[in-house]
């Protein structure tokens, strides 16, 4: 049985997040991510509304870094959120993006130590309500909160890389991985076993999700073209080797990354073509979604979270997914 | 007529419609920030409690509408079929 989240980026005001969520929430999705960037509305605020206007949906940080905010103050956050929303709070951790620590003259300095240190940290204040910690980044002599953190919060870690995606089978409760198709994932899945396998668990006991950009309308071309506008970042921002995997060419990618930075999105986004929007969307019909999906949970993957864009209209495309896609699944 | 009473004689399959018309006309609206806080705070309590296609509900959401995309509610409504609706906003 695959479970589905949906991922939301709290660029527009919180009354339309919240909208969605509350939606995503009366549609049958179990997750709700919200992603953590600087420059839109906070992760915790934005989640904060969500947890007060749904009750059962679970209420995911997709992902949090270790190097903006002291994980004490992280765990601090979630511990908070929990209290409003009990048992229904997962903590996602992850390195973050170079580009933008960079842009705010911080380094991204051994981010899988940074990683596994944050979620050893962050899971000691849930579990004792206290921490001393001695690690490569992180020195806490002693902190304590005067509160106590009921019920268990899980933490997933964001990764792609094979060191992270390790240290995600081996720390995490789940590991989010960044990708779409399914050779990606079937890369991701060895590092993943050798980390459960050195943790002494088995990979049951882990939650696998697949953190998707999905576009999903009856007419393709509409789900194409909603799917481009994202699929286009992606191409621009994935490493040659990675582009080489599926069968990218590198020029049509350079061009790509060129108009993105002239700003000549239009010219962009019609560049994108079929091989890219394959190879990192989830992108179709209800039909040609349900098969891919099918593809990864074969692998193992055990959730899938419907990411940017999520489709032309993303009230249509909620509702559409949750009708035709969810139940086949259930 | 007055608004109230042309949504009184709406079907509940034509309010759903009306509903989802307006809906989409405000979630795609550039113009979010003309909303209050306070008329969010309701929106998000309407859709909580499903009371969207209620008189009161789709009231508001009209209401809303007409805020963000005056222009566009009133076209957008006489397309989709609801021109009645669409010339009752004056009594909203």
């Amino acid at each position: 049985m695959v479970k589905f989240g949906v991922e939301f980026v709290p660029y527009e005001p919180f009354w339309k997040t919240t909208f969605y969520a509350i939606q995503a929430e009366k549609c049958g999705f179990e997750y709700i991510w919200v992603t953590d960037h600087y420059n839109n509305r906070n992760v915790y605020v934005t989640l904060t509304s969500i947890a007060l206007h749904t009750s059962k949906i679970k209420l995911g940080i997709g992902v949090t870094n270790p190097y903006l905010v002291n994980p004490v103050m992280t765990a601090q956050a979630v511990a908070s959120l929990n209290e409003i929303a009990p048992n229904r709070v997962i903590l996602g951790v992850g390195p973050g993006d170079k580009t933008t620590l960079e842009s705010l003259g911080i380094e991204m300095k051994l981010p899988v130590a940074a990683v596994k240190e944050c979620v050893l940290i962050a899971r000691q204040l849930f579990e004792k309500g206290s921490v001393k910690f001695e690690g490569k980044i992180f020195k806490i002599p002693k902190a304590r909160f005067n509160f106590k953190v009921v019920g268990k919060i899980p933490i997933f870690i964001g990764a792609q890389g094979p060191q992270m995606l390790k240290i995600a089978a081996k720390y995490g409760d789940g590991v989010l991985i960044n990708a779409s198709h399914p050779k990606d994932i079937q890369d991701a899945m060895k590092h993943i076993e050798k980390g459960v396998k050195s943790a002494g668990k088995s990979l049951e006991e882990l939650e696998i999700a697949a953190y998707t950009s999905l576009s999903i309308d009856e007419d393709l071309d509409k789900a194409i073209k909603a799917a481009s506008r994202v699929v286009a970042f992606i191409v621009a921002g994935s490493p040659d080797f990675i582009l080489e995997k599926h069968g990218i060419d590198l020029s049509e990618a350079n061009e790509i990354k060129k108009a993105l930075s002239e700003a000549r999105w239009k010219d962009a986004f019609s560049m994108v073509n079929r091989k890219m929007i394959d190879a990192f969307s989830i992108t179709g019909t209800p039909d040609m979604c349900i098969k891919k999906i099918e593809e990864l949970a074969k692998i193992g993957v055990t959730q899938i979270v419907a990411g940017s864009p999520i489709g032309p209209n993303v009230r249509r495309s909620i509702d559409l997914f949750s009708k035709k896609v969810i139940p086949v699944f259930k | 007529m007055a608004l109230r009473d042309v949504i009184r004689k709406m079907t509940k399959g034509n309010r759903r419609k009306a509903a989802l018309t307006l809906l989409d006309i405000i979630l795609k609206s550039k113009n979010a920030h003309k909303l209050s806080s306070e008329e969010a705070k309701v929106f998000l309590r309407l859709w909580q409690e499903d009371k969207f296609t209620t008189i009161n509900g789709l009231v508001f959401l009209l209401d809303m509408a007409v805020k963000l995309e005056p222009e566009k509610t009133v076209n957008k409504l006489n397309e989709t079929g609801f021109s009645e609706l669409a010339g009752s906003i004056g009594g909203v």
